[in-house]
Parts: structure tokens; C-alpha cells; sequence
């Protein structure tokens, strides 16, 4: 008996279930050849924090939901609808500025090193952890209540550049606040972004498997 | 000959490649007894021996019962062992998405509300 294209479909299916649908967890780096490891001072930030309130969520949201006019017309209700809320949570901002970058830099260190996968060393590193962060911010994330949210990216490079793994994760904060609590108390968007970039750190270094449900 | 086994082993095959896509993405474990099937849960291991739980459900569960079923969950994944729970956090959050009624497509809002939390292991 012959099925030319059996091969190829089982193959296909192996490969796909052994690449898995999320990224390689960091535990999976052969530890072997990779023992220590530097974390790269310079995290890549975008130039202003993200915005967005519950309205100007909904109106992207519904309105992308009718093409790329729908979604050019949300954009603009959202835009009209967040820019009063923007420029007071830009004052909350000035009130009480947060170095995200050396958030981010400091947990991701601190989450490394509890893990004690690498030991981590600035003077001739197996491989160097290089972060970049793509977004951070404030979002609805409780009903009409707005937390502390980050996305980032990790990759470890050995020392000829070459990528060994790479993950992306996003976080949000446990503690969320209407736009009058954070005025109320500017201490909250520290203590948000703290929350969401460890968070966030956990994910990137500490998730193993993909999940389970 | 070659054609008509080739359809012969084409469903089959294909229904391999779907199972085998479907496991990879996650394998289900079993719901807590006594708890709605209404709730679901998501699972993370997290290195070395701690779990990210979430329990979710629409927003008419209360969040009472959401944090009684993160419990039970919570309970079953440590499968007797001890353990201690940290990072309790309800929130509830929207879905956006559309229906269409025949002439027209209207956006819905769908609300629903998580409980999640870290389950850590103890030695």
C-alpha cells in the first residue's frame, strides 16, 4: 500500500504540536552551554505613556467592527472623547513622574535572579538579555476604572548576536482607579506601573508550559 | 490506486493534525466539583512550583461565588499538597464584538469579570 501525502500531513501536525501555540518558556534554554548571563542597560521605550478610558475603548472597539472607515471614524470619536481625560491624567503624571525603564530593568533583574536560571554577571556573559518596551500606560481594566498596563518584549542573544529565545507578554496591575483617584492620589500611577511591570516581569522569565484550562 | 487511498486517509489525517493542534494549545484539565459549568478557569505554570490562576465568568456570577470557584480550582491543582495563595484580584472587563440582525451588523458589549491569583507550591 502507498499514501504518498500521509507522511507529509503527519509530519505537518507533529510539527505543529511540538511547536505549541505559545513561546518557548525561558527554563527551556539549554542551561548547559548558556550559564551566565547580563542584562543590557538600554531598554527600548516608546516616546509617551499609553491612554485610552472606557468610551474611547468602546468607540475603537465597535467601530472596527465596520472596516477601515468604522475603524478611522472610532479612532477619531476616541481621540475626542480621551483627550480631555489624557491631559488631566498628564498632570497626574507630572505630579508624580515614574522611571518605567528602571522599573522594568530592576524587576526583570530582581525576577532573574530569585529564578537562579543564570547566573547574572556584567564582565564577558554567556548571553545578554536585550528588553524592549512596546507600550505602557493606563487602561480600562475594571469596569470604567483604569490600571496600569505594559507590553514588552525579551530576548536573550549569545555573544556572536545570534537569538536564542524571545518572548512577548503584557501585564495589568491588580489595583485599578477611576481618573479622579489618580488625581486624588498621584502615588497610584507609581504604584500601578510597579504592579503591572512585576507583572509583567513574572511572565516573561518565570511562565514555563503552555496552559492549561 | 494512489488516488483513491489518498482520499481514503485524508480525513483521518486530517483529523490528526487537529487533534495534534488542539492538544498543543493547552490540555484540559477537570472542573472542580461543584462548581458551575458557567465558570472557567486558565491555568499557567509558573517556575519553579507556584500557578497563576484565573476563574471567569459573565458578569451576573457574583464575585463571591468567582473567588469561592478560584478556590475550589486552586485546591484542585494542588492535589493535597500544601500551599499558600497570593495577588487575589477581581476585575471585570468587556468584550466588544457584533452581531448582524439581517440588515445591518450592531456592535455588543459583552461583560464578564475574572478572579485571579497565585497558587505557590510549598516544600
Amino acid at each position: 500500500m502507498h499514501f504518498p501525502r500521509l507522511p507529509i500531513l503527519l509530519l505537518t501536525a507533529v510539527g505543529v504540536a511540538l511547536s505549541g501555540c505559545a513561546t518557548k518558556p525561558l527554563s527551556s534554554v539549554d542551561r548547559s552551554i548558556y550559564r551566565t548571563a547580563a542584562i543590557s542597560p538600554s531598554v527600548k521605550m516608546p516616546g509617551k505613556y499609553h491612554y485610552a478610558d472606557l468610551t474611547g475603548e468602546r468607540a475603537r472597539g465597535a467601530a472596527a467592527q465596520f472596516g477601515l472607515v468604522g475603524a478611522l471614524a472610532g479612532a477619531a470619536v476616541a481621540a475626542s472623547s480621551e483627550g480631555p481625560g489624557r491631559q488631566r491624567f498628564d498632570r497626574v503624571v507630572a505630579a508624580n513622574p515614574t522611571d518605567v525603564r528602571g522599573l522594568v530593568h530592576r524587576h526583570f533583574g530582581r525576577t532573574l535572579g530569585e529564578s537562579k536560571l543564570f547566573a547574572l554577571t556584567p564582565v564577558n556573559p554567556d548571553a545578554t538579555f536585550h528588553l524592549v518596551v512596546d507600550h505602557y500606560g493606563v487602561a480600562p481594566a475594571n469596569k470604567r476604572e483604569l490600571g496600569g498596563v505594559i507590553t514588552a518584549e525579551a530576548t536573550l542573544l549569545d555573544r556572536t548576536g545570534k537569538t536564542i529565545w524571545s518572548r512577548r507578554e503584557s501585564a495589568v496591575s491588580n489595583t485599578t482607579a477611576m481618573l479622579e483617584g489618580y488625581e486624588a492620589n498621584p502615588r497610584l500611577w507609581p504604584q500601578v506601573m510597579e504592579e503591572a511591570t512585576q507583572q509583567l516581569t513574572r511572565k516573561l522569565v518565570l511562565y514555563t508550559d503552555a496552559d492549561r484550562r | 490506486m494512489s488516488v483513491s487511498l489518498d482520499q481514503t486517509w485524508r480525513r483521518p489525517a486530517a483529523a490528526s493534525f487537529l487533534c495534534a493542534l488542539l492538544s498543543s494549545c493547552g490540555t484540559p484539565a477537570d472542573h472542580p466539583p461543584g462548581v458551575p459549568s458557567s465558570i472557567s478557569f486558565h491555568v499557567q505554570p509558573v517556575y519553579p512550583r507556584s500557578y497563576d490562576i484565573i476563574a471567569s465568568g459573565r458578569r451576573n456570577v457574583s464575585a463571591q461565588a468567582l473567588e469561592a470557584a478560584w478556590r475550589h480550582k486552586a485546591a484542585q491543582v494542588a492535589a493535597g499538597r500544601k500551599f499558600q495563595v497570593s495577588g487575589i484580584a477581581t476585575h471585570a472587563t468587556e468584550e466588544i464584538g457584533s452581531i448582524h440582525t439581517g440588515y445591518m451588523r450592531v456592535p455588543t458589549f459583552t461583560q464578564s469579570q475574572s478572579v485571579r491569583g497565585t497558587l505557590r507550591i510549598l516544600k
